[in-house]
């Protein structure tokens, strides 16, 4: 049970669990999508296991698969067939709303596209999911979201608005949200993939401090050099895992 | 609702500003509309209503031929106050007059004066005497306050008089009376004045009261008029029964108007049912553009509803953040609207009661109409978003990642797309703007709608305009004459001769001479004539009108059911729809009924059809011949 107590107790790098025990598991996972032109299977037989504080980038062309598994993972998509747990739940198990809360507690989700809400300044974007999930008390709410801006590097931007903030500054108010509840696992769907070269490596840096501090990284990226950030590559090709890559 | 939700409900809401601002405009309008309507309402009824009980109507009039003088008629009422079921009882009676012109000739409107003895308790059909002191002394008259511009008049005037049986008279004015159980006099060009029976002699009428006033209870011991309208018939009946057994006096009519109803009550009602109607249907409309726009502003939170669950928000937050916003919209415009309705209403609602010659007392509408209100404003807009608001609150993260403003169409989207593409003559431009169109079907459903209903409304407020206006040519239509002479009293000599003598006027095409007699429905088995007829004597009546075999003058009117009488026909009656309705509402075409014409109670008229009439008032209308078929 992920509570502000033990929260409280627990030092980042506390979230690193022993490896050998598997925060998630992926058995003969399919998805199949309805569309006009007949149904479009992105996910064929997917078997997965990830360890706790594994840094794993799932790369692959496009129409690979890399964003349907990542939605899969994060209850965003149901699986058509096959067994999916993450942190010990079966997701096809819980109900869409049960869904939500349970993403608030266990998943830090950052968006290729930020996706940070725009009439909220940064703080409060990073308060939002502690007000959703309420598990930190609402009088430490902004002291943890001023804590998180400081960890990602932009606590002097806290109370302005998303659209007074680069590309890369966003990204990071949207992995400082993503951390808002502590979540042992962090999903990034292609991070880096609106930013420039400078701002793509201090993102791709941050992950792996924030992997070294304990979270289970999952990223999603077409970048072909991650390999130095990263302990595993799964490679996915038409829906299939073509090759899992241990460092 | 977490205090972040709401800041950002609040930003949301100044971001829109423009699109808010327009919404609680429309939906304020409408309230406005609405709740002036129905405060009108509430206010115009409570007053009409307690205006005409202050005057303590009589339940039923006994009128009785010949009158008897007042002490035979005060003896009368003192033995029927023991009756059971009475509460009150009173004699008294009433003339109409002729006043003379400062020409020297007759004028056009009749003054009709109540009269009570001078030591009446004036406990029944009462009135506040504005100017002057009841009861006026011989020789003088208070006159009702709408009836001096009708005749144009002034207090402390001398005003000449004839009555049926008198010669030239004068009276004065000694003061005005306010009486909210009348209809103003010009509305009915009829003017009241009320004496007191000393002036009977003056006016060359001897001192006789041929009307006792009864008020019913439901029990005896209650001193509570009776609103059940069978039981004062019954009671009165039974009074008029014991009358007649125990004074030898006979019956001419009975009249038990509705009860607790003012003379112009269902005027009233219609008129402002009719306002409230459209006032809803505005309501309902702006309800409907609220939705609207709402649904378009949803939509464009879609994409955020769905970062917000993708972080942990479950789907009751995005309701409640929705429906907040909704309700502030709804408040905001309620709010808005709250105190130009009751404005409105305090000045419309005199407007109406001045038409219905009453004074208001009381301009707060009633408190149960507030909440109505308050309820509408906030529960209408929030029913006509509710589908919108659960939909999008239910939207899920993938939905809304996936959001790109275009309904999931399937291949029937696809379809329709490519046939529009296939269009020869249409141009890139145009097949955008088609598609963008049928782009979100929710959308265009509701501005179909919307467009639709504010047409309907719209077409709905002309029809009735056009369709009254329709009523009102008809009516001309019907009335094919251009003057239209009452005479008190002539007998049928006289009137060939007159109608010979008016033919040879220059610029007299055609006259025809009618008769227009008070008539009742008698249901079969009665002797005795009850009529719905008010103390105006005009309100509530059906005459039965008489027209000559050859008339060029009538054309028939529109039939509901059965046949126009035919020529030379007998025995056979066409009578109107709100006569056959009130009275015996089972009548059908070629039943037969049993009519009181002139106070004469006839056997044997087959009933032609029911149909309507150019006065709402009157049953119309055996031809001469069947008249002299008439028993006695």
């Amino acid at each position: 049970m992920n509570t502000y107590r033990s929260l409280e107790k627990e030092t980042e790098s506390q979230h690193r669990q022993p490896r050998g025990e598997t925060i998630i598991d992926l058995n003969q996972v399919v998805k199949t999508y309805e569309t006009p032109s007949g149904p479009f299977t992105a996910l064929k037989d997917i078997n997965l296991r990830i360890q706790p504080g594994e840094f794993v980038a799932v790369v692959g062309k496009s129409g690979s698969g890399k964003t349907t598994l990542l939605n899969v993972l994060a209850g965003i998509d149901r699986a058509t067939n096959g067994i999916i747990s993450v942190d010990g739940t079966q997701l096809e198990k819980i109900s869409e709303s049960q869904l939500s809360e349970w993403r608030g507690r266990t998943i830090g989700l950052v968006f290729q596209f930020f996706q940070l809400l725009p009439t909220l300044t940064i703080a409060e974007n990073v308060m939002l999911p502690m007000d959703f999930v309420e598990i930190i008390p609402a009088s430490k709410r902004r002291t943890r979201a001023l804590e998180l801006l400081e960890r990602v590097g932009i606590a002097d931007q806290a109370d302005k608005l998303p659209t007074a903030l680069s590309g890369g500054q966003q990204q990071r108010a949207a992995i400082a949200r993503a951390l808002a509840n502590d979540p042992p696992i962090l999903m990034a769907d292609e991070p880096t993939g609106n930013l420039d070269e400078a701002t793509r490596t201090s993102v791709l840096e941050l992950f792996a401090k924030l992997n070294a501090d304990g979270h289970t990284v999952i990223l999603v990226t077409h970048e072909r050099d991650i390999s130095s950030y990263t302990d595993r590559q799964v490679t996915l090709v038409d829906g299939h895992v073509a090759d899992d890559l241990q460092r | 609702m977490t205090r972040l939700l709401f800041i950002k409900l609040l930003r949301d809401l100044r971001t829109l500003w423009d699109r808010i601002v327009l919404m609680i405009l429309a939906l304020s309008i409408t309230l406005i509309m609405f709740s002036a309507v129905l405060y009108t309402w509430g206010i115009t009824g409570r007053e009409l209503s307690g205006a005409y009980l202050s005057t303590s109507p009589a339940s039923a009039t006994i009128w009785i031929k010949p009158g008897l003088d007042a002490d035979e008629m005060a003896a009368i009422a003192a033995e029927a106050h023991k009756q059971p079921g009475i509460i009150n009882v009173t004699p008294r009676t009433q003339l109409i007059l002729q006043v003379q012109q400062e020409d020297g000739g007759w004028g056009p409107n009749p003054l009709q004066i109540f009269v009570a003895e001078p030591d009446d308790p004036m406990q029944m059909e009462t009135f506040t005497v504005e100017q002057g002191n009841w009861p006026p002394a011989a020789g003088e008259i208070l006159i009702d306050r709408s009836s001096f511009e009708l005749l144009e008049l002034e207090v402390g005037e001398v005003v000449v008089v004839q009555a049926p049986n008198g010669t030239p008279t004068s009276l004065r004015i000694s003061g005005v009376v306010y009486d909210p159980a009348l209809a103003p006099s010009f509305q009915e060009q009829k003017a009241h004045g009320f004496i007191s029976a000393a002036s009977l002699p003056i006016l060359g009428e001897p001192i006789a009261l041929d009307a006792l006033k009864i008020q019913v209870a439901d029990q005896s011991g209650l001193t509570k008029p009776s609103r059940n309208r069978n039981l004062i018939v019954a009671t009165a009946r039974d009074m008029a029964n014991w009358m007649q057994q125990n004074y030898a006096v006979t019956i001419r009519e009975i009249q038990v108007p509705t009860p607790y109803a003012h003379p112009h009550q269902a005027q009233a009602d219609s008129l402002l049912l009719g306002l409230l109607v459209f006032g809803v249907a505005g309501l309902l409309l702006s309800a409907i553009l609220i939705a609207t726009m709402l649904n378009g502003l949803f939509t464009q939170q879609i994409p955020q509803i769905g970062i917000m669950k993708a972080i942990g928000a479950r789907s009751s937050r995005m309701l409640q953040l929705y429906l907040l916003m909704t309700l502030i919209i709804a408040a905001a415009s309620t709010a808005l609207a709250f105190v130009p309705g009751i404005f409105i209403s305090r000045a419309f609602a005199p407007v109406i009661l001045t038409l219905l010659g009453a004074d208001a007392e009381n301009l707060t509408a009633p408190s149960w109409m507030y909440l109505v209100v308050i309820a509408a404003g906030l529960g209408v807009p929030l029913l006509f978003s509710l589908a919108s608001l659960v939909k999008t609150s239910r939207t899920t993260v993938r939905e809304a990642l996936d959001y790109r403003g275009v309904d999931q169409y399937g291949n029937n989207a696809t379809r329709f797309s490519a046939w529009l593409g296939r269009l020869w003559n249409l141009d890139r431009t145009m097949l955008m703007a088609f598609r963008n169109i049928f782009r979100r079907r929710a959308r265009l459903l509701l501005s179909v709608g919307l467009l639709a209903s504010a047409g309907a409304v719209f077409v709905g407020g002309m029809s009735t305009m056009a369709g009254f206006q329709a009523s009102l040519d008809q009516d001309k239509e019907l009335r094919r004459w251009d003057v239209d002479v009452r005479l008190a009293d002539i007998d049928q000599a006289s009137a060939v001769t007159l109608t010979g003598l008016v033919s040879e006027i220059p610029g007299v095409a055609r006259v025809e001479e009618w008769s227009i007699l008070p008539t009742s429905i008698v249901p079969p088995g009665q002797q005795i004539i009850v009529t719905r007829t008010y103390p105006d004597q005009g309100h509530g009546s059906i005459s039965i009108t008489v027209i000559p075999p050859d008339s060029t003058l009538i054309t028939p009117p529109p039939l509901l059911e059965g046949r126009w009488l035919r020529p030379n026909e007998t025995g056979a009656v066409v009578i109107s729809q709100l006569g056959s309705t009130e009275d015996i509402p089972t009548i059908r075409n070629g039943d037969a009924i049993q009519l009181s014409i002139d106070g004469r109670i006839t056997v044997g008229w087959s009933l032609a059809s029911p149909s309507q009439w150019v006065d709402m008032a009157e049953a119309s209308s055996p031809r001469k011949p069947a008249l002299r078929q008439l028993p006695g």
